[in-house]
């Protein structure tokens, strides 16, 4: 059951935990594949051993659980700004509007700036967008209604596909190819500069979300509670929209969209470990790590040699899921 | 000099619709008020106001003498608690964690003090809540809900405490001991202000009461002058008559 107040040493007891499952996750995952890779061979740098080990599976693994963790706290950070449950970057539309930026970057060839590249600037600004139109549609004053939130989200995923399949039509072969990536996401083996720039930019968003903890757990139990408790709610709440935006527009930017993480993880940590955003946003991060770490050893195992795109196995997961929280929820509400 | 809390021609409109019309009034430390009036008289907009909340359309609300639009946030919140008529919990927070949850404009770190600790005990012990101190939020009665809504209050350790129909789901022995533990606040020099529709019990534990209908001040004063049966008669609509009871207090019978 979950404890009250926060001491220091349950904080560490149950983020030690956390960690310790991520980690074993992180070590085990590279050694899992078609090919057998001997880890003393791979350490000596033993062709193709190290190769395998080091270009194709450990930088993957990496990727997944750096995307897995930020996803999972983008859910927590959504539900808790929209005090509901089954807001996520994907059932919001907010994923599909990173895509379509990422994709608009492709399609008009718009140039990197400095060493930031042209479809990360496209994805964030993409999300942002998305996330203004369905908070814009279903707000009503100062306040959000799930559905229409759910509807908007909805439509918005309709329109943004709809919209990526006639640039694919139009686009060239190789253009075209590029696109795909971001209708289904994946994860592939890519540079470690790559993993390290997005590391870049995830570890100070998750260092101020969990530094402002107490404010978010105010603020999940109602704008107007946070407020006559000394928040400062509007700014907060820009904050956390910014903060959202960039998490999914630079994983998007990498990986396309990936569903449905951000409403398991964190609905499955609240049951164990309670409502605590203190505890709930670092422990979603190393548990949602190490959920799409696993999730995306089995898409490139599970039929192989196929690969299967892991945005396709966490929806088909996920998908389910959000049915049966919709289900669980209107029972609540019609008993 | 002006009073602790000061509400100077205060007017509010919701689309248009004028709900508060130029109403005024004031209150000292170490008072027990009552608000009342019939629905959408205004009373919960008019507390609203006073946590900063809303901000008054014209006239301005005063606390020690500074406008309340102007307190910094965090201090305002050190001083003035809000007890709102429900919280509606999207996600399970236990009753414990809610009203720790009033503590947070006195710490910067990630963790309570002990001082939060102690403090949040002490409101739970005086709203008989530690017996389910430890169970989901969502998981208690109306009138269980309240009381952790007040214990969050109370764990502030404010000097002014505005309650929006505190005692609406609670059973008689707990409305009882709720006003009978406002009453104790208000001598330890506390200003509570609350907004109820039962008359009976603000003729029993306020010192003043604020009586409003359609957004005006109807009669402001001590509690016996302005619950009386032409007051309560002409603002609630309804025949009454006031039972004087041997010990000096009032019964308002309504109805039949």
């Amino acid at each position: 059951m979950a404890a009250s107040a926060l001491t220091p040493a349950r904080f560490a007891r149950v983020l030690g935990a956390c960690l310790a499952i991520c980690a074993l996750v992180l070590l085990v995952t590279p050694f899992i594949g078609s090919a057998h890779v001997d880890y003393q061979k791979a350490l000596a740098g033993e062709p193709p051993h190290a190769q395998i080990l080091f270009e194709a599976r450990l930088p993957r693994v990496l990727l997944a659980s750096l995307v897995g963790g930020a996803l999972a706290v983008a859910g927590v950070l959504f539900q808790a700004l929209l005090r509901d449950s089954l807001a996520d970057p994907y059932t919001l539309g907010v994923s599909s509007g990173a895509s379509l930026g990422a994709v608009l970057a492709i399609c008009l060839g718009w140039r990197d700036t400095g060493s930031i590249p042209a479809i990360w600037i496209a994805a964030l600004v993409g999300a942002a967008a998305a996330l203004l139109v369905v908070m814009g549609m279903a707000s009503f004053g100062r306040r959000v209604s799930s559905f229409s939130l759910l509807m908007s989200g909805v439509t918005v995923n309709s329109i943004v596909i709809a919209v990526i399949l006639l640039l694919q039509n139009v686009a060239t072969f190789a253009q075209s190819f590029a696109i795909i990536r971001w209708l289904m996401g994946g994860i592939d083996a890519v540079e470690y500069r790559t993993i390290a720039a997005l590391a870049a930019i995830l570890a100070p968003v998750l260092v101020y979300l969990v530094w402002s903890a107490r404010s978010w757990n105010l603020m999940a139990a109602g704008e107007e509670w946070a407020a006559t408790r000394g928040v400062a709610t509007t700014k907060l709440m820009w904050s956390g929209l910014l903060a959202g935006s960039l998490i999914t527009g630079s994983v998007t930017a990498i990986t396309g969209p990936i569903g449905f993480l951000g409403l398991i993880v964190p609905h499955a940590l609240r049951l164990r470990l309670g409502a605590d955003h203190r505890v709930l946003i670092p422990a979603s991060f190393f548990i949602g790590a190490a959920f799409l770490a696993i999730c995306d050893t089995v898409a490139r195992t599970a039929l192989a040699p196929a690969d299967i795109p892991v945005g396709v196995m966490t929806a088909m997961l996920g998908g389910p899921f959000f049915l049966w929280l919709l289900r669980h929820r209107q029972k609540r509400y019609w008993s | 000099m002006s009073a602790f809390v000061e509400i100077e021609g205060v007017s509010y409109a919701y689309n248009g619709r004028l709900v508060l019309d130029a109403v005024s009034a004031s209150f000292e430390a170490g008072e027990l008020a009552a608000i009342v009036g019939p629905n959408g008289a205004g009373k919960s907009t008019l507390l609203q106001i006073c946590t900063g909340l809303r901000a008054p359309l014209s006239g301005a609300c005063l606390y020690q003498g500074r406008e309340i639009g102007h307190w910094p946030r965090r201090t305002f919140a050190q001083q003035v608690a809000f007890v709102p008529q429900t919280l509606q919990m999207p996600f399970p927070f236990t009753a414990e964690q809610v009203v720790l949850m009033g503590r947070s404009p006195f710490g910067d770190g990630l963790f309570e003090s002990a001082e939060d600790i102690a403090a949040a005990e002490q409101a739970m012990a005086a709203t008989d809540c530690l017996g389910f101190r430890g169970r989901d939020f969502r998981a208690l009665s109306g009138g269980e809900r309240q009381r952790v809504i007040l214990a969050a209050a109370l764990a502030q350790s404010p000097r002014v405490l505005l309650l929006d129909e505190p005692t609406t789901f609670m059973d008689l022995k707990h409305q009882v001991a709720i006003y009978s533990l406002l009453a104790g606040l208000r001598a330890q020099g506390m200003l509570v202000i609350a907004v109820t529709h039962d008359v009976n019990l603000a003729a029993a534990y306020a010192d003043r009461v604020l009586m409003l209908k359609d957004g005006r001040v109807e009669a402001f004063g001590p509690a016996r002058d302005v619950l009386c049966e032409q007051n309560i008669r002409r603002v609630f609509e309804v025949d009454c008559a006031l039972l004087r009871q041997p010990d000096g207090g009032v019964w308002i019978r309504y109805g039949r």
